[in-house]
């Protein structure tokens, strides 16, 4: 038993903390508080990736031979953490669960002209998964793809497709066989967004961000354009959902914020003269905040442990997720409460925390439900982790 | 990063499973179900080398003897060695004092020689500050106070106390037979006593704290109590969640095992989260204290999991179980009795909290 990073990973985390600290500079700062680019897609936030691509820290999962870094999951996890500490928004999704996959199961042509592009920081993906009918049921999507003059026609709608807005290319599940179990009929295609048959309304959440629906009609998309298989996309589509379920609740964007809480709570004096950290149900949260985060960051850290040992649990992956998930909800909501109204100023001369934490509140209930719901984590646990019967 | 455990202790966990196998079936565990002091377990827990090992350069290991507690906890078990070999033996064992090596010396030699400590007292949440007040009175010092949960007074030769002076805090080794010792009836029925010190007179080489600082001392056995403490906690929500998974997928109602409804499954399955969380935290401290980390907010967020964790999977064991939840003849409502003592013992969930708390908010 181990549980502390090596030497190695210290100082891996060291670099990375000062290589994106470097990268944020003022203009790029400036941009990303735009509402209009902080989920990126802005000019600054294209250059930036590029730098990065150029400095070779995309790739980080990828085989050396295609110009990756081999990185074990815990670099990875290491990576992710350090990067979501400044509020750079990585496109995770299209650098280390697209991008693998074309590598390992795309054609030729995909492996030269997209893996490259994504390497060198030029392409970014949007994921089209879900349907406005399949959701957590995802494997009853309807969005077809039709063999035609040695190509696809495909036809259908998604939704939620974030990033769709300024993705160059949608990774896209639809509906290749009818004839066999709904999970067996499924493949990915590489969608290019420019193309005419493709267009997308933007959805306006509460957090701000903004996702979309996607429309498909009558797009066609070479054989080339196919990943892996004809009818074999599901397993595409589970094997980075593991990958994406401990990307979404790394605790180190809610450590970063905890570390400023208490630099500012020191500092802070109420209006009678007594220090904020000095009030008793005050340090009651600071220290709820810090178990939970304590646990968060062992569970994450047990579960690259296991993917570095070819022995990851999807209890331990769905644990993750509920419990990441929940405890964001509950760390914002226990940070607000310390500041009180001024938590939810927003950019106001008022506003504290470059107001990051009224909007991370806002933006924290989508984790409960995206990248599969709770409550099926919650009855993939009862099955594999407490061997109960199959909930119906 | 390993979060995988060492062949020895794999050993030494299927070793003692399968000795606990023989002291906890029902029937077994009927017959204390009044008085809960089960010495021939004592004895054979100690001659089969799970407490302490003489060959060895350093006869306590703690890492294995966290792995016998949980196995304790687990299986309900009718001794408990905390007290023993946690509080007295190991502190003893750091000592460079006469007296503790003598008493050492016994209770590696003698079969039924056993160790009680009484550091625990009414009211006080925190072992790490005695209110015992000890009046020194030129090379001696007189007793006043009162200390609880004793376990095993009756049965020991030996007690550890604390108590604070002028000089500090002092530990010092008595003979409990020479004290005024009183059975307290509790909810377990484990063999714990009050110790009532009225004008007792120790002398100076009963003090075992060498050249060592008595707080530094307490700190110490505190830290290895909550490490203790977890791990028996482990073993009992282990258990809490078996019975509760098992229960629910044989028991049919509308035609269905309950654990496919959902609301039960789920309410299982967060039972199954926390107890995660209680063992990762648990390993990571147990990782820290024996590499000799700094690891005082970690051990208190431990303390604050670990009451939490058993108040949470008792009420969940109990909840999904129904009435067999409390029914004497299964065995679940043990556990549940075991589980609120250690979530009570030595500083509750809350105290840790607000321990922990006022360190985080003070190290800026």
């Amino acid at each position: 038993m181990k549980i502390e990073l090596n030497k190695k990973q210290e100082s891996l985390k060291q670099e990375l903390r000062e290589y994106f600290t470097s990268m944020m500079t003022s203009s790029l700062t400036k941009e990303l508080s735009d509402d209009k680019y902080f989920e990126g897609g802005g000019p600054e936030f294209r250059k930036t990736l590029k730098q990065i691509g150029k400095d070779g820290w995309i790739g980080l999962s990828w085989p050396k031979e295609f110009g990756g870094k081999e990185f074990t999951p815990t670099e990875q996890y290491i990576f992710v953490e350090e990067v979501m500490r400044t509020g750079f928004p990585f496109p995770f999704l299209t650098t280390e669960s697209v991008g693998p996959m074309i590598v390992k199961f795309g054609s030729e042509w995909a492996k030269e002209n997209i893996a490259t592009g994504i390497l060198n920081g030029d392409i970014i993906f949007a994921i089209g998964y879900s349907e406005p009918n399949s959701g957590t049921d995802l494997a009853s999507l309807q969005t077809r793809a039709i063999e035609k003059n040695n190509g696809y026609l495909i036809n259908g709608q998604k939704i939620w497709t974030s990033l769709a807005n300024y993705a160059d290319y949608v990774w896209l599940a639809t509906r290749t066989n009818d004839e066999v179990k709904k999970h067996k009929g499924i493949s990915i295609f590489i969608v290019p967004t420019d193309d005419k048959g493709f267009k997308y309304t933007p959805i306006k959440t509460l957090g701000d961000v903004t996702t979309n629906s996607t429309f498909y009609e009558d797009v066609y998309v070479p054989k080339q354009n196919l990943v892996g298989n004809i009818d074999e996309g599901w397993n595409l589509i589970t094997s980075q959902l593991n990958l994406e379920r401990l990307a979404l609740v790394n605790h180190g964007p809610v450590d970063q914020m905890f570390q400023e809480l208490l630099l500012l709570i020191n500092d802070t004096k109420l209006s009678d003269g007594t220090n904020l950290s000095e009030v008793d149900w005050v340090k009651r949260n600071v220290a709820n905040i810090y178990s939970g985060l304590e646990s968060l960051k062992l569970i994450c850290w047990k579960l690259v442990w296991g993917m570095e040992n070819e022995n990851l649990s999807m209890t331990d992956a769905s644990m993750a997720k509920i419990y990441g998930s929940e405890f964001f909800i509950e760390a914002y909501r226990q940070m607000m409460e310390i500041l009180g109204e001024i938590a939810i100023l927003k950019k106001d001369d008022l506003s504290i925390m470059n107001s990051k934490l009224e909007r991370m509140y806002r933006t924290a209930s989508i984790l409960t439900f995206g990248g599969g719901t709770n409550e099926v984590q919650r009855d993939i646990i009862a099955m594999a982790g407490l061997f109960m019967p199959r909930s119906r | 990063m390993d979060f995988s455990n060492s062949e020895e202790s794999t050993i030494i966990r299927d070793n003692i499973k399968k000795l606990l196998g023989n002291y906890s079936s029902n029937d077994y565990l009927l017959k204390y179900d009044e008085y809960k002091l089960d010495l021939e377990l004592f004895k054979e827990l100690k001659q089969g080398g799970y407490l302490f090992d003489l060959e060895s350069k350093n006869p306590f290991n703690l890492e294995f003897f966290l792995i016998v507690c949980e196995e304790l906890g687990y299986s309900n078990a009718t001794f408990d060695p905390t007290q023993c070999i946690s509080d007295v033996a190991m502190t003893l064992s750091e000592s460079n004092t006469e007296i503790a090596k003598s008493a050492l010396k016994k209770l590696f030699s003698e079969d039924d020689y056993i160790f009680s400590s009484a550091l625990v007292e009414p009211l006080n949440y925190d072992i790490e500050s005695p209110s015992l007040i000890g009046k020194i009175t030129g090379e001696r010092y007189c007793l006043t106070g009162k200390k609880i949960f004793s376990y095993a007074a009756d049965q020991a030769s030996c007690m550890l106390i604390s108590f604070i002076c002028d000089d500090g805090i002092k530990l010092a080794l008595i003979d409990p037979r020479l004290c005024n010792v009183r059975h307290t009836s509790n909810t377990t029925s484990k063999p714990y006593f009050e110790i009532s010190f009225s004008n007792f007179d120790i002398s100076q080489d009963q003090i075992i704290n060498g050249d060592k600082n008595g707080l530094d001392i307490l700190k110490d056995i505190s830290a290895k109590k909550i490490l203790i403490q977890a791990s028996y906690a482990k073993g009992i929500t282990n258990r809490m969640i078996e019975l509760t998974s098992e229960y629910t997928s044989a028991r049919e109602q509308f035609g269905r095992p309950i654990g496919s409804f959902q609301a039960v499954a789920h309410r299982a399955a967060n039972a199954f989260i926390s107890n995660q969380v209680l063992d990762l935290n648990l390993k990571h401290v147990t990782y820290k204290y024996l590499n000799n980390n700094e690891c005082e907010n970690e051990l208190l967020n431990l303390k604050y999991i670990l009451g939490n964790t058993l108040h949470e999977i008792s009420y969940t064991a109990q909840h999904l179980h129904g009435g067999m939840g409390v029914a004497k003849e299964y065995p679940l409502w043990r556990y549940c009795l075991e589980a609120k003592e250690f979530e009570l013992m030595n500083g509750n969930s809350k105290s840790a909290l607000a321990k922990l708390s006022q360190n985080l908010t003070s190290n800026q």
